[in-house]
């Protein structure tokens, strides 16, 4: 007798690789040239470049592909290849010296492109390059632009792109389009820029990227809520009593005086970095893990946030400016004496707000902290949910002196987990005392996690925008802030610089959660 | 030595540690199980399990069969896990050749009680008593199948073991081994129009050290392709009927797997190991083309840590290795 066993699978169907179903993702499939706008600049030296490197040294990066740069430095070729070497060599620290079999791979796919960013000559010299790529280097036509340059010509380059007909229409592959923030420096050229963008590529072929969403605590979020029974329960007003999110850096300006000094800490951060983080600790469970599932949900949190009051912004919303101060042990001079800052400048290094939800889960009735600042006491970026306290105090007045639950999820610098819960103090009278189960990613996994630029890179190249922010949730964000934004830059702050380099933050920021009762978490 | 006596051997190591003021914590967060034969290769699997156990904050219980004169014995060590120092205690112990079974009841008194325990069942033995009984206490095993004696019995054995537990979680080094061949495979046909071809493979061959890694590499790519197994000839049935060959060829001496060769009607897709790297090529018309590309295995304790640590659950192995079971069992 013939005895057969049989298993569903899928069948061999259309152009999918059936093979591939079901492994790991690992190297990216798709070939590609991935074109680099702003090549010479900061964000292609220190991340975008090493990056790259890092995803061919660990053999992601699909067996075709290409790199063109494109800036305006009269750089050649092999000028951009060099300075890509010190790029990984200074930046990349845990790819290893770009040399030997792997880098000589690598660096032949890197070519370069010098000009204006609105000049027609150059982009026919990238329809070239893309269609040298094409035959040397097998890309199938495929291609990523990544706008790593200042915001104020992303409108220009798209543009461009579609005049030399190298948008989505036109080319042989696929065609996608990263964007860095800011995505507009309000709501109306926020608005301005999308119109531009939308004329030549669609919102599936748009990657607005937020490089924090790409860090391993930030997904870690949504293991913490969606694979574990134990906290959906708790995860509404009923049991959270205040929500804080910090985004602190000891860090001033830098050489970024000049950008910084036209956004502040809130374009800078809360709206985009901060407010995306409150999505996702304020959001439903999705339907699916699918890109548009997410963030489907996300924009609901941000319908539901409640507007800031006209009349009453300061109530609501606190900032603040540097002065002169120490950071760990190093005098830090005054945001004003940055270079390339006013010396009247207006422009804010700290911000705080205080948001709420309305909706069934959260009721109006949990406060949204969000805060982040510059040249602060410590660097450290969390999400913090402090629970309600029991409703009736068991142990009488020995033993109340416990705190309330909180559940932390620690960004940076040390990425982890903790929970604080109270336990009885040994001996005979009953002390409670409140204690803290402690995750940290370091040990726990023994493994790393791919860094943010390598994650967010990668997915690009896959076509999965998961971690890409979506047109109506930038917008619904810059609904959020841009009251606040008009109502600062209509109201000079008169007491700015406001607090010491080095301390938690402005008084002001103390008083916002003190009218409430509460207090920041300690930096 | 009797488990009262390890017992309080491990309590005076403890009290030592304290009086001492050993900087560490002490771990006691699972029992790692490892069964290994007698030198030459207990030393080696001994320190893999040590790191293992630092990492993962375990008690280990050291299991050493066959010839050789181990004593029982128990002693703790200590090691740096990220910036933590942390100290385990292990337990040695003899199984009895004559007896093997006998030392389950040591094991269970020795584990830590309401805590997992993981099982490293390093060599062959699958249809040992001892294993089935460590089984029983073990939250999560790896085994290795490619070790087994004879053609794929390994294979056969622990297919048995899944179907009378399915609830089992159990992995297969053999398996985890081949993880880069699955992905060299899958990438011969990543090109669109390469991955049509594979409608008309007729021939899986597969050339390696043993029968167990080259059925489990034929038994995936059947999954993949939703095949089913003749028992009578060996051959993949298509969904639409058709037949494929598997055809397993022994080169001695080689780590794993050496050669994986799809033939489709008009080509042959073959990925081949070389040093480092695997050449990936496709003969096509009288032509070949091909490229290298870097060929990265993990380390055998890697492997194992995964599988007793980390992987979750995945219902490919288990497929995969009902149609390898089946492709050897003739």
């Amino acid at each position: 007798m013939t005895t057969t066993t049989t298993v569903a699978a899928p069948r061999v169907d259309g152009e999918q690789n059936p093979l591939r179903a079901g492994l790991p993702s690992s190297r990216i499939t798709d070939p590609c040239t991935i074109v680099l706008f702003g090549a010479t600049g900061d964000l292609t030296m220190r991340m975008l470049m090493p990056a790259l490197y890092s995803l061919r040294v660990h053999d992601m990066l699909p067996a075709d592909f290409a790199i063109v740069g494109y800036s305006r430095t009269q750089w050649s070729d092999d000028q951009f290849r060099e300075a890509m070497k010190r790029s990984i060599q200074q930046f990349g620290a845990d790819v290893g010296a770009p040399e030997g079999a792997i880098w000589d791979d690598f660096v032949r796919r890197l070519s370069y492109i010098s000009g204006d960013f609105d000049d027609v000559a150059c982009y026919e010299s990238l329809r070239k390059h893309l269609e040298e790529d094409l035959s040397e280097f097998q890309t199938r036509g495929n291609v990523l632009y990544y706008l790593a340059t200042p915001p104020v010509v992303f409108g220009e380059i798209v543009k461009h792109l579609d005049l030399a007909k190298l948008g989505p229409e036109d080319t042989k592959g696929w065609c996608r389009l990263v964007i860095e923030k800011p995505f507009g420096t309000d709501l109306v050229s926020a608005r301005k820029l999308q119109s531009q963008i939308e004329r030549v590529f669609s919102e599936k072929q748009i990657y607005r990227i937020d490089h924090y969403l790409g860090k391993e605590p930030v997904q870690d979020l949504l293991a913490l809520r969606f694979s574990n029974v134990i906290f959906e329960p708790l995860w509404n007003y009923r049991y959270i009593k205040s929500v804080q999110i910090t985004a602190a850096e000891t860090v001033g300006v830098e050489q970024r005086g000049g950008y910084y000094d036209r956004a502040g800490a809130l374009r800078d951060m809360i709206q985009n970095h901060v407010i995306n983080l409150m999505t996702l600790v304020a959001m439903e469970p999705p339907v699916s893990a699918d890109a548009d599932a997410l963030r489907d949900e996300k924009f609901k949190v941000l319908r539901a946030t409640r507007p800031i009051p006209a009349g009453r912004m300061d109530e609501f919303a606190v900032r603040g400016q540097y002065g002169e101060g120490e950071v760990a042990g190093k005098e830090a001079p005054a945001y004003r004496s940055e270079p390339d800052v006013g010396a009247k400048s207006n422009t804010e290094t700290f911000a705080a707000v205080k948001l709420s939800i309305d909706n069934w889960r959260w009721g109006g009735q949990v406060p949204f902290y969000l805060r982040s600042g510059k040249r602060l006491k410590r660097k450290n970026s969390e999400i913090a949910i402090e629970f309600r306290n029991v409703p009736h105090r068991l142990f009488g007045e020995m033993g109340d002196q416990f705190e309330a639950n909180s559940l932390v999820v620690r960004i940076q610098p040390e990425e982890g987990i903790s929970l604080s819960f109270n336990a009885k103090y040994p001996g005979q009278a009953m002390h409670i005392r409140t204690v803290s189960m402690d995750f940290a990613y370091g040990s726990g996994f023994g493994t790393k996690g791919a860094p943010a630029y390598e994650r967010l890179l990668a997915d690009a190249m896959r076509g999965n925008q998961t971690l890409f922010t979506r047109w109506d949730a930038v917008e619904a964000a810059w609904e959020v802030v841009t009251p606040v934004l008009e109502y600062w830059e209509d109201t000079r702050a008169k007491d700015f610089p406001n607090y010491a380099a080095g301390s938690q933050g402005p008084k002001a920021a103390d008083e916002l959660l003190a009218r409430e009762g509460e207090a920041w978490r300690q930096l | 030595m009797s488990v009262e006596t390890i017992v309080a051997e491990l309590h005076r190591l403890r009290e030592a540690q304290s009086d001492h003021e050993v900087m560490g914590s002490t771990a006691a967060t699972s029992t790692l199980i490892v069964r290994c034969a007698a030198a030459p290769n207990a030393t080696g699997v001994s320190e893999a399990a040590r790191r293992m156990a630092i990492a993962h904050g375990a008690r280990l219980i050291l299991l050493i069969s066959g010839k050789g004169n181990v004593q029982a014995n128990v002693c703790a060590f200590c090691g740096r896990e990220g910036t933590e120092t942390v100290c385990c205690e292990q337990i040695t112990l003899p199984v009895d050749a004559g007896d093997p079974s006998a030392v389950l009841g040591d094991v269970d008194q020795l584990l830590l009680q309401g805590l997992p325990g993981y099982l490293w069942w390093n060599g062959r033995g699958l249809d040992q008593p001892l294993f089935s009984g460590l089984r029983r206490t073990a939250k999560r095993i790896v085994v290795d199948t490619s070790v087994e004696d004879g053609d794929g019995a390994g294979l056969v054995e622990l297919q048995r073991i899944l179907e009378r537990e399915p609830h089992a979680r159990l992995w297969d080094l053999a398996w985890l081994r081949n993880a880069p061949w699955r992905e060299m495979a899958a990438r011969l046909f990543d090109d669109p129009a390469r991955a049509k071809t594979l409608a008309s493979l007729e021939a899986v061959e597969v050339e390696g050290e043993a029968l167990a890694d080259a059925a489990l590499i034929a038994g995936w790519i059947g999954t993949q392709l939703g095949y089913a197994v003749s028992k009578k000839s060996a051959q993949f049935k298509t969904p639409t009927g058709g037949r494929v060959s598997f055809t397993y060829a022994r080169s001695a001496g080689s780590e794993s797997v050496e050669r994986i060769r799809l033939r489709v009607r008009d080509a042959t897709f073959q990925a081949e190991r070389q040093g480092n790297s695997v050449f990936l090529s496709v003969r096509s018309g009288g032509e070949q083309r091909g490229r290298c590309e870097p060929f990265v295995q993990c380390a055998t304790e890697q492997l194992v840590s995964d599988a007793l640590f980390g992987l979750g659950a995945e219902s490919a192995f288990r497929q995969s290795l009902k149609l390898a079971a089946r492709l050897v069992s003739r």
